[in-house]
């Protein structure tokens, strides 16, 4: 995994890769049809990579895990959120490029890994160029649906 | 409409293809296992492989992980290139429910005979 830390850390979303991948083509979210996972502090620019890679592999592939019943892309987009954290200092438009690249903008939900030293600030971290109901969405409501809570009362 | 004479009804086999060229192109025609005869385009909607190089098997299926069966023997075919797999019923793509789809063509049999009605 690399001789120098900063080799490691950097390779920490191919981990967060494999996590989801195993989770999809191993079934698991066939067999439980009500789990959810959020993954953690792994980023989430790899993502629509990450799709478009297993839908493919999946269409040439589908004969070998035929337990998996939908498209890759689909188990993501019903079972799994992301936490934002490393923003890697994405501008406001790569945040909407990857965003748009994505398909929805409901996978994102904030997170600052503080006190680690690469912790994002959530005054800076985001955007502010972003539309304010996706800043809204990111800070709070993806993260709210996903645990199953209101939201509070104004 | 054209009608093209194709073969004997007893000339298409199962779990196979069988070439026929028309025009610029070419049919595979197959014999499913329910009796029906298909008929569909030699291209591959992926990347544009001769399909009939492919094969001619049956959908892997499964409700729990690492258990397998075999269902619809004879009606799925497979790319040679890239294993795309599509049901030889419908033409539609199995991995993504018909994203892909064979280009198909209506069969009808006239006294024994195969037609392909294009």
């Amino acid at each position: 995994m690399g001789l120098h830390y900063i080799e490691r850390h950097t390779l920490l979303p191919t981990s967060m890769m494999a996590e989801v991948i195993s989770l999809i083509l191993n079934g698991v979210f066939d067999g439980y049809p009500s789990l959810r996972f959020i993954i953690l502090e792994g980023g989430f620019s790899w993502l629509p990579h990450l799709m478009w890679r297993m839908d493919r592999e999946y269409r040439q592939g589908r004969v070998e895990v035929p337990w998996v019943k939908k498209l890759p892309s689909q188990h993501i987009r019903e079972r799994l959120r992301f936490s934002t954290q490393p923003a890697e200092d994405l501008t406001g438009d790569q945040w909407l490029k990857l965003i748009d690249l994505m398909g929805s903008d409901e996978y994102l939900i904030f997170s600052t890994d503080y006190p680690h030293f690469d912790f994002d600030d959530p005054r800076v971290s985001i955007p502010r160029s972003l539309p304010d109901d996706l800043q809204e969405k990111i800070f709070w409501k993806n993260g709210a649906w996903l645990y199953g809570l209101e939201a509070p009362a104004q | 409409m054209t009608m093209h004479r194709v073969c004997g009804i007893n000339e298409v086999p199962s779990n196979a293809l069988m070439p026929f060229a028309m025009g610029r192109g070419t049919v595979l025609l197959t014999r499913l296992p329910s009796g029906q005869i298909k008929a569909v385009g030699s291209r591959c909607p992926h990347q544009g492989a001769n399909l009939e190089h492919g094969c001619v098997t049956g959908l892997a299926c499964s409700d729990r992980p690492n258990e397998l069966h075999m269902d619809k023997p004879g009606q799925i075919l497979r790319c040679p290139w890239h294993g795309f797999e599509f049901d030889l019923a419908t033409g539609e793509s199995v991995a993504d429910h018909g994203k892909l789809r064979l280009r198909r063509f209506d069969v009808e049999i006239i006294d024994d005979t195969v037609f392909i009605v294009f």
